[in-house]
């Protein structure tokens, strides 16, 4: 694939990334193209227990990888933010596999489907059809 | 091939019913402006995309427009919990309730059905990623709109991180056109 010029210009410079947290969020990991709306404030997400807190960090860095892949769809040469996508990714993976080992299956791929009965049928994440 | 998550893309704790919010929430389920046209809108142009570039990316924002049907989904299902058929008389909802009942169904906020209508693909790139760019801009002028008939703060979270997708995608799809206006 040959890479346009055009996107070497367009580079994210680190400062431009909002942190983990704040940037899941707000649904945006990037400062220069936050807009908020009126004086609305970004507000914290109510978590009780330890479940729920691994689902929400599970939650946040999926968000990550896929904010800044469509980042790196258009600007596939900056160095910089796949560094971030690694990391993030890497966290993802970690998490993921510490939630199916607690608690139950994300997908198809967990090992705790291996035996019977069934475990797919069972324990939606809180929150998930509730 | 899409492999499905058991998870949320970003929680939801609503817990006051509110039938009347549910229904024009329904709006960006199956509305004009919706996260299920946006869906297709997208997902059905990747397959005819020039380049990588295009394809790469209507795929990917495609499939998290899915995601959001289902945090929509899960926002109606939420505020209409447990609610009976005198809740959705008090409503003035008796309409909905006689064909749906309590299920969901994917229609604007004033009943109009889903339909492929509200979406575009007319063989040229560029008239393309145009509508896609214009379509961000009306789903985040409608999530506005909600945002301003809703007080209840757990529905404001969703509906916050929603709007802020649809810049974020503008300005990808920005980004796309002047990759194909340069090429």
């Amino acid at each position: 694939m040959n890479h346009i010029n055009y996107f070497k210009n367009y580079l994210v410079k680190d400062n431009n990334l909002t942190s983990d947290n704040l940037g899941f969020l707000r649904g945006n990991m990037f400062e220069d193209l936050y807009k908020p709306y009126k004086n609305y404030q970004i507000k914290e997400v109510t978590i009780t227990n330890e479940k729920d807190k691994l689902l929400y960090e599970i939650s946040m860095y999926a968000f990550i990888m896929n904010d800044l892949a469509l980042y790196l769809d258009t600007h596939p040469n900056d160095a910089n933010v796949l560094e971030k996508f690694v990391e993030a990714k890497m966290r993802y993976c970690n998490l993921v596999n510490e939630y199916e080992k607690k608690y139950n299956a994300l997908t198809l791929t967990s090992d705790s489907l291996n035996t019977t009965p069934w475990k797919w049928l069972n324990n939606w994440p809180n929150g998930v059809y509730n | 091939m899409w492999m499905y998550e058991k998870r949320l893309a970003f929680p939801i704790n609503i817990k006051k019913r509110d039938l009347k919010l549910a229904k024009v929430i329904m709006s960006q389920y199956g509305g004009p402006q919706g996260e299920l046209g946006a869906a297709l809108r997208y997902l059905n142009q990747s397959y005819t995309m020039p380049d990588d570039y295009g394809k790469t990316l209507l795929k990917d924002i495609g499939t998290e427009e899915l995601s959001h049907v289902e945090m929509l989904c899960e926002m109606m299902v939420a505020l209409t919990k447990g609610a009976t058929y005198e809740d959705f008389k008090e409503a003035g909802m008796e309409d909905y309730y006689t064909e749906h009942g309590i299920d969901l169904y994917p229609q604007n906020a004033s009943g109009l059905p889903f339909t492929t209508a509200y979406i575009s693909s007319v063989g040229d790139v560029f008239a393309n990623i145009h509508e896609d760019m214009a379509a961000e801009e009306k789903a985040r002028a409608v999530y506005e709109n909600l945002i301003d008939l809703t007080t209840d703060p757990e529905v404001l979270k969703p509906l916050l991180f929603l709007r802020q997708r649809e810049i974020v995608h503008y300005a990808r799809f920005k980004e796309l056109l002047e990759h194909y206006k340069n090429k």
